[in-house]
Order: structure tokens, then sequence, then C-alpha cells
């Protein structure tokens, strides 16, 4: 408590708050203009982080994070677009109620129903991150590598496209975080005789590479037509009474658990929880029929539970140094710049770190309602601004964020590279997550499993002989069989006349 | 989705799987064997082979699964995207910033104004407001060198 309290009071000097202050309005911004991203303004920001005190930059880094999410909000309503893709399911009916001329409304649904999300997620932060990370400590070498090993199947088997895809990604993360100087033998490997890779691939021009130049690069080649134009002007006024809250109080209740259990999950972020809460919310609702067509429980489901998705995916990164979501991949990045390891340690060795990622949670949350209300109006005539002026900006900020921060050209060469690789495989519809989370966690993985069997001499049966790792390793098998096994059974329904679109792995 | 672009997506993704198998393939034969080390029993190897074998091993299967079943493809097609050429010639402008930046060719804010006035040229296929990109780029380029030598001690 005392750890809370005094990052709390930190947060409002001057300096912190201001930070806390621009993240949040930038997340907003950046997130409310479709093609661009909280994730590429993360990306862009990590070089920045590298001149800050570690509190500073998780100050800023969560801010933008949660500005972000809700950002997409605004031209999710306003243009049909949505601006991240966690604003997916509230364009379904946020964008038909605007038509209805109630946009304001829209608006300020969303609003309200993002602030009780981010509240609850923070709530569930706040109250178990401390506890799980002790128990965490415990966790031995064997049950860490199994729970890598889950959370890798995990994220391959959730992640966009086909399961095989994800797998395959996530190998080629992998692969990418093994050159370099090996920390157990110092033997070095994979480096194909070049000394620039001795320390490995730096963090930064992967990153970078992946979710800030691949994006450019797609944005242009979708660029055409003209950029739609917001025929609603949003107004300060706030659409929202105590009694729409007694109303959607048990949507938004489950809404926000469920966004918030879903952001747990290792490497599954805002879109799966608010297609997951939308999805409930229509089943338990009494009007089924108005989903797509206006519905404000709709809007109430999705950005509730998108929200959420924030403190949810802070809880695996604070306790146990996994990713909750790709984000949170790009804030151990910004941690691991910092030499700080996030992981149940992190409570011990850098306690301000870990209470700041939990108080910054919860002001910028408070932040994002103020700036939601007040600069809803601002942001909407913002939103059409042409692409065309923002990328090659980007793409200089790219360029020199990455030289500035490694002081080696061939950092960013090798971010060219990644945008490109990005860009294609993107294309082919494999997916980026596996890829980026497989890179982070390789190296934990690795050291778990090679100190475990050093310990042993060798013998893997202490992976399968503790329960905890032993349940951990069945789930992971499961992840991988069930798909298979549900798509064999199609297979020989197909067989029998029936018919079926499931791929053996999708 | 028509045949051809089908066709083209199909030609993708068994392309980049290709690329992965062979990528797995070349590691797994790159990568140290696994030395006879009491205190130590898997090697520095251990990892890159294991993971060769299986990025291999999992490219294949995708191609056998394209192959059992081509519509199950998802990829769409790159090549027929009307912005290919402008994606590359961004790419390629990009390419010639960075050299420039890396041999020092020319002022930095200098070399930030050619970039934005070429790029912006090209996405905005706009000739007659080059001396605007170029002024944006300029000041970009400027605020850019001020803040790094002032705020971040880097010298760009």
């Amino acid at each position: 408590m005392d750890g809370f309290l005094a990052s709390l009071i930190g947060l409002f000097s001057p300096y912190l708050f201001s930070l806390a202050v621009i993240g949040t309005v930038a997340g907003v911004f950046v997130g409310s203009i479709p093609g661009l991203s909280g994730t590429m303004l993360i990306s862009l920001c990590l070089p920045l982080t590298f001149y800050m005190q570690p509190v500073a930059a998780v100050v800023l880094l969560v801010a933008i994070y949660t500005g972000s999410i809700t950002g997409g909000l605004i031209s999710a309503t306003l243009l049909r677009t949505p601006g991240t893709v966690s604003n997916v399911m509230t364009t379904l009916d946020a964008f038909p109620l605007a038509k209805k001329g109630q946009a304001q409304r829209a608006l300020s649904l969303g609003i309200a129903a993002s602030f009780i999300g981010s509240i609850v997620g923070w709530l569930a932060l706040a109250l178990l991150a401390k506890p799980l990370s002790e128990l965490a400590i415990k966790v031995g070498t064997s049950e860490l590598f199994a729970l890598v090993v889950l959370a890798m199947a995990l994220i391959s088997s959730v992640s966009s496209g086909s399961m095989l895809k994800g797998l395959l990604m996530g190998c080629v993360g992998i692969l990418l975080a093994l050159p370099g100087v090996d920390p157990t033998t110092g033997v070095s490997r994979l480096t194909l005789g070049m000394w620039q890779l001795n320390g490995g691939f730096h963090i930064l021009p992967v990153l970078i590479g992946i979710f800030a130049v691949a994006p450019i690069l797609g944005d242009i080649l979708d660029l055409g037509g003209k950029t739609p134009e917001t025929q609603h002007r949003p107004s300060r006024k706030f659409l929202v009474s105590t009694g729409d809250l007694r109303r959607f109080w048990p949507n938004l209740t489950r809404s926000s658990i469920l966004g918030t259990i879903v952001g747990i999950l290792p490497g599954v972020g805002g879109n799966v929880a608010s297609v997951v809460a939308y999805t409930s919310a229509r089943a338990f609702s009494r009007k089924p029929e108005d989903f797509g067509k206006g519905s404000e429980e709709g809007i109430v489901a999705s950005e509730s539970a998108n929200n959420a998705s924030v403190g949810g995916a802070l809880i695996p990164l604070i306790t146990l140094g996994i990713p909750g979501s790709v984000v949170d991949v790009l804030l151990i990045g910004a941690l691991m710049m910092h030499d700080i390891a996030p992981g149940p340690m992190l409570f011990v060795t850098n306690a301000p770190v870990a209470w700041t990622l939990v108080t910054t949670l919860l002001v910028s949350s408070v932040l994002m309602l103020i700036t939601m209300i007040y600069a809803t109006g601002p942001i909407s005539r913002l939103i059409s601004l042409p692409k065309q002026g923002i990328l090659p900006v980007i793409l200089i900020f790219c360029v020199i964020g990455v030289f500035a921060t490694t002081n080696r050209i061939f950092d960013v060469w090798l971010m060219l590279g990644f945008g490109v690789f990005g860009l294609v495989f993107e294309r082919a519809r494999f997916p980026m997550a596996p890829l980026v989370v497989g890179f982070v966690l390789a190296p934990i993985a690795e050291k778990s499993l090679r100190s475990g069997l050093m310990g042993t001499s060798g013998n893997v049966w202490q992976f399968v002989s503790e329960p905890l790792s032993l349940a951990l390793l069945a789930a992971s098998a499961m992840l991988f069989v069930w798909p298979i096994l549900k798509a064999i059974r199609s297979w020989a329904k197909d067989g029998r006349g029936g018919s079926s679109s499931d791929s053996p792995t999708d | 989705m028509s045949d051809q672009t089908a066709r083209d997506a199909f030609l993708l993704d068994i392309l980049l799987t290709s690329v992965l198998v062979v990528l797995g393939v070349a590691t797994w034969i790159v990568a140290r064997p696994i030395p006879d080390n009491a205190f130590e029993p898997l090697g520095a190897g251990f990892a890159p082979r294991t993971i060769g074998i299986c990025l291999a091993g999992l490219g294949v299967l995708n191609l056998a699964v394209r192959f059992i079943e081509p519509r199950s493809t998802e990829a769409v097609s790159l090549f027929r995207q009307t912005r290919l050429l402008d994606c590359v010639a961004t790419l390629l402008i990009t390419a010639l910033y960075v050299w420039i930046v890396s041999v020092k060719l020319m002022p930095f804010w200098l070399s930030t104004g050619l970039f934005t006035a070429l790029s912006m040229t090209l996405l905005f296929r706009n000739v007659r407001l080059i001396p605007v990109y170029a002024g944006i780029g300029l000041a970009l380029g400027f605020a850019i060198k001020l803040a790094s030598s002032t705020v971040f001690y880097v010298d760009i």
C-alpha cells in the first residue's frame, strides 16, 4: 500500500503528470485516426524513452496505451472505420446509431463504458499484481518454461488467421532471438560471421520495423480514393445519465470482467476481448435483433471490454514477465532497454516501476475520460487529415529513432528489412503477434530449459514430474491437438456427405 | 475474389512458406551440433537446431495443406495492388535517405527536406506543391536536429 501511495503521489509531480497528459491525449488522437494505431505510436516513442528514467518511460507508454484504445471509438462512430482493431465491434453499432442522428449519444455511451471498463481492469491489476508476483517467485525453472510454452501456444492458436501460420511465425520469432553469443556457454551462434550480430538483433529495429514501418508501407498500398469526411460534429454534451448506468449495469460488469480475463491471457488483446464481450452481450440481451443496427448494449459491451483488457494484460506482464497483449511486448522492450526484467522480481528489485504501471493506468483512465469529453470535437475535425502527409513524417521518426538509440546504421537497415518482411508476410495473412511474442519470450524459455536441465544433468523428466508444469504442458499440447482433431472430424463428416468450411489449420 | 487474384494469393502463400522451410533447413545445417558436455547437456546449438526442424516441419505441413485445399488460403494478392509502385518507390527513397544520413552527404535538415519533398510529391501526386512539402521537411529537419543536439545529445 505504501508503494502504491508513494507512486500515486509521485505521479502528480509536474514532469510525470505532464507526460501522462501528453501520452493520453496523443494516444486518443492517434487511436482515432484510421490506419495509425497506439502500437505504432508506442513503437515510435520507444527510442524517446531510452533517454528517460524507467518510471517516466512507463508513465508515457501506459498513458498512450490507455488513450489509443479509447480514441478508436471516435472514428468508429463518425467514419464507420475503427481507429484500432479493438474498436471493430464498436463500429457495428456506433455508426448506425450516429446515422440515426445520435452520434453524441453513441460517443457518450462509449466513453462512459470505456472508463468503467478501464477502472475494472485497473482494480484487477491493483488487487492481483502484488499477491500473484509473490506467488510467482516460488515458480521453478520447469514451471516457467512450461508457462512460456503455454503462452506461445495460446498466442499462436488465437491470433488471426490459421494456427499453422501462427506457429510458423512463432518459430521465426524464436529464431530471431537466437543469434549472438550464447549466454550459457559463451559460444557465438547464427551470426553468419557478422560482428553486428554478436549481441543479437536489437529489440528496437525488430519492433519498429514490424509495428511502424510495415503498417506505413501497407497504408501506402491501400492509399486511394477520398478520405471519408464526417458529417457529425460532436459537442461537449455528455449524454449518459445515472439511469443509463443502472440499465447497463449487468452488461457493463459482465463485459468488463470478460475483458479483464481475456486481457490476462498471453498475447490476446482488446480486439478478442471486445468480440467475446459483444457476443455474450447479444446472447444475454432481450433485443438481440438490434445488434448491428445501432444497439446501445453492443457499444457498451465492446468498449468496456477492450478497455478492461488493458489492466488485465498488465497482470501477466508484472507477475510473470509474459506479455498479455502485443502492446505489452513493446512495454517489455522499453523496460529491457533500461535493463529491467519484468516478472515476479519486479516488485522486489524495481518496486517504483511496478507500482507506476499500476497507478498510471488509474490516472490515465481519468485523463482519458476528461480528454474524450472535452477534446472529441477538435479531434473529430483532425481525423480526416490526409495520410499522404502523415506517413513520410512517421518514416522520418522511425529512421531517426532507431539511429539515435542504437547509433548504428546497420540497425536502420534492419528496421527497413523487417518493415518489408512484416508487410509481405502480413499480406499473406501470416500473423505478426506470435513472431514478436516468440522473439521476446524465447530467451526466457531457453534460459529456463537449459538451467533446469543443468540442475538435473540433462534429465527431462523433471519437466513432466512437477504437477504444475505437467498441467501447463498438457494444456499447451491440447491447444495444438484440438484444432487438428476438430478438422479431422469435420473432414470425416464431409466424407459422409456433410459440408464444412473448416480448414485443418484454421 | 477473382480467379486470378486467388491464384496470386495462393502463389504468395506457397512462396513465403517455401522461404520459411528453406530458412528452417538452413538453420538446422548452420547451427552447431550438440556438444557432449556434462555440465551443459544441451549446448548452444540445441535451440537453433530444434527451431530449425520445427520451422521446416511446420512449413512442409502448411504447404501440404495449401496444396490439398488451395482455396483455404487467406492471403491477398500483393502484386496487383495499384499503389505497389508507390510503395516500392517510397521504400527506395527511404533507403536513399538512410544512406545520405549515414555517410553525411549533406546536412541533416537538407536531407530531411529532400526526403519529405520527394515522398510527399509521390504520395500526393501533386508536383505544384513541392515547395510546401520541402518546407515542411526542412522545418522538421531543423526541429529534430535541434532536439537531438540540445535534449538528447545525439549527433545526427
